[in-house]
């Protein structure tokens, strides 16, 4: 009797008993985490050597667009946040958020958690392209350096990484069919090749030399202004727009490749999409602001833990934290030595670093291996 | 009507499968027996379009079966696979409702929603919804995993069918008949059901058409009164067996003779 009497009240109420997608941590995580990367924003681009309080921020930004305040400020302030601090706050979102979105579609890709855009080869093909234009550049590649002038070094990061990238891609595929364990046998193998000739380029660098390759290599969002803004904005939104509707095709895909082909997902259309938008999203990051390593690999990690593994939450959650993240890390990059500033590859490095050992030692507790 | 017509297959110069025809009409459930590398799997995924063969065809419909949309393909067929290594942690539920996605467009409906909890129920499973998929035991996922191909095709959208390969496996002997009697239940709302199955037994009291395989070939295709016969089975599975008409129902009851260890003295 009980029985029939608890399936008769479920079948009143069909689809509407809770699921995890109605929990309240799922519904309020994209509001939260917006509010998130607001208030860090609003910190990051107030403190430094003049500081700027967030109203004074709002009524300067209100200012560009043409409405006047009552909140007083002086003129330093606002060249200060309008020419130094807002193009690297907004370089900072930019970027942060293309790395944790690629970071979380190359883990859906590979299947496995612990992947990370530098896997498939953009990081070190760009390092690589951006070596041989430090170190050749007023030599054998003048030619270059003379037609494109400070746009060479960007310019060579992105073609080098895209072009790594679409060699580890050509290699894994045979017959129309990508070999996902191939393309990261692949990826190791070219990622060695790209250490070995950077390492040839660092043996033959000059002093000066040396220390653009070790500062390229480490990220800094130091170079950044408008224009170079410009320039990565159509590569980032070519990374943060689409990637958000291949969402479904990510998650069938986490079932197996030929399970996601049962359910109707063009597997191989996917593959390819996946990886040319992320390339092109990460080619454009390194470009501008050299090699930002663990972003990509941790933040989806912490988003799954709380919200869950599905894409269609994962990806827009990834994206806010990991602009978050990344402002922050810049803020604690040119705060914690002043006048200094240390390269923000080292502090996302030392703060993600310990972070995927614990991961790594939580999950091992936890499945016993 | 699903259909494969003289389907081959080999690697190198081994032939996997050879020169098979088969068809499953809406309504019926065929079992493909066949020892240990008889080409089961093979020739389920070539019926699937997974794998293309060196000769013959695979329709559907009466179109061949390369030409379906791959979302039209998945609103009729769903395939359970033999294990799946999903390694991330998706509730029950939500692996369920991944079935419904060749229906979906965006946000998952209501009727999507109440039809995952019907295939939960099912398969037996419904009190697992909210657990995550990684703490459930080989049986449990592999239960999950039929309530998703279960909810792939629920509605009745015309003909339908559903592959299973090794659906039994790592169930207990409740839930083996159970994952069966769910084919049967499907077969009879007009689902065309074609299964793997390892136990003879139950591919004779559930199949109305077993096909056996051996090295390749199709050694019979018929009732399981007429194929399971002790000659027959020798044949394909190199043992002795006993057959009697099952006590209860009109199908065979196949018992193994004891069989001689090969454990040598060195």
């Amino acid at each position: 009797m009980a029985v029939t009497q608890a399936l008769s009240k479920e079948e009143q109420t069909p689809g509407q008993a809770v699921t995890r997608a109605d929990r309240p941590a799922r519904r309020l995580a994209l509001p939260l985490l917006a509010l998130l990367l607001i208030a860090v924003v609003l910190l990051a681009v107030g403190i430094g050597a003049v500081a700027i309080n967030p109203e004074q921020v709002v009524a300067i930004l209100l200012k560009q667009v043409g409405i006047a305040t009552a909140i007083p400020f002086e003129t330093r302030q606002e060249s200060v946040l309008m020419v130094i601090r807002l193009p690297r706050v907004v370089m900072g979102v930019l970027i942060g958020a293309t790395l944790a979105v690629s970071g979380a579609a190359i883990q859906g890709l590979f299947r496995n958690p612990l992947a990370d855009p530098g896997l498939i080869g953009i990081s070190s093909g760009a390092a690589l392209a951006a070596a041989l234009m430090i170190v050749l550049g007023t030599t054998v590649l003048s030619s270059v350096t003379a037609l494109l002038g400070s746009f060479a070094l960007p310019l060579a990061a992105f073609i080098g990484g895209f072009a790594a990238t679409l060699l580890i891609y050509r290699l894994a595929t045979l017959g129309g069919r990508t070999s996902v364990p191939t393309m990261l046998l692949a990826g190791i193998a070219i990622n060695a090749l790209c250490g070995a000739v950077i390492g040839m380029m660092t043996y033959v660098a000059s002093d000066d030399q040396l220390r653009d390759i070790t500062f390229w290599s480490l990220g800094s969002l130091g170079r950044a202004n408008w224009s170079l803004i410009a320039a990565l904005l159509p590569f980032t939104l070519l990374t943060l727009l689409p990637l958000p509707l291949l969402a479904r095709s990510l998650n069938a895909m986490l079932l197996g490749e030929t399970e996601a082909g049962h359910l109707g997902v063009n597997v191989e259309r996917v593959k390819l999409a996946v990886i040319v938008l992320v390339a092109l999203g990460v080619g454009a990051d390194v470009a501008v602001a050299g090699v930002i390593g663990f972003l990509g690999l941790v933040v989806p990690h912490l988003i799954r833990l709380v919200l869950g593994p599905d894409h269609r939450l994962l990806l827009p959650a990834s994206a806010l934290l990991g602009a978050s993240l990344l402002v922050g890390a810049d803020l604690l990059a040119r705060t914690v030595a002043v006048p200094a500033e240390v390269p923000i590859g080292i502090v996302t490095a030392l703060v993600g670093g310990p972070f995927f050992l614990w991961l790594l030692l939580r999950d091992r507790r936890r499945t016993g291996f | 009507m699903l259909e494969g017509r003289g389907l081959t297959y080999r690697i190198g110069a081994q032939a996997l499968v050879e020169d098979v025809s088969l068809t499953v009409t809406p309504g019926e459930i065929v079992a493909i027996v066949g020892a240990n590398g008889a080409g089961k799997s093979t020739l389920l995924k070539l019926l699937c379009g997974d794998l293309r063969p060196e000769r013959g065809s695979v329709l559907l419909e009466g179109q061949p079966i390369h030409q379906w949309s791959k979302r039209d393909l998945a609103r009729r067929r769903a395939v359970l696979p033999q294990s799946s290594a999903l390694g991330f942690g998706f509730s029950a539920l939500e692996v369920v409702l991944m079935g419904r996605s060749p229906h979906v467009q965006g946000i998952e409906r209501p009727v999507d929603y109440a039809i995952a909890r019907a295939a939960l129920a099912a398969a037996r499973v419904d009190h697992l919804a909210e657990r995550s998929y990684l703490t459930l035991s080989g049986g449990e996922q592999q239960r999950v995993q039929l309530a998703r191909v279960l909810a792939q095709i629920w509605e009745d959208t015309g003909a339908r069918y559903l592959l299973l390969d090794e659906p039994t496996n790592n169930l207990d002997l409740t839930h083996q008949h159970g994952t069966l009697a769910i084919a049967t239940d499907f077969a009879r709302r007009g689902v065309g059901v074609l299964t793997i199955l390892h136990d003879l037994n139950l591919a004779a009291q559930y199949a109305d058409h077993v096909l056996v395989l051996k090295a390749g070939r199709v050694l019979a295709d018929d009732r399981p009164n007429a194929v399971f016969t002790p000659a027959l089975i020798r044949e394909a599975f190199d043992i002795a067996v006993t057959v009697v008409p099952h006590p209860s129902l009109d199908c065979p009851l196949i018992i193994a003779e004891p069989q001689n260890s090969f454990i040598k003295e060195i």
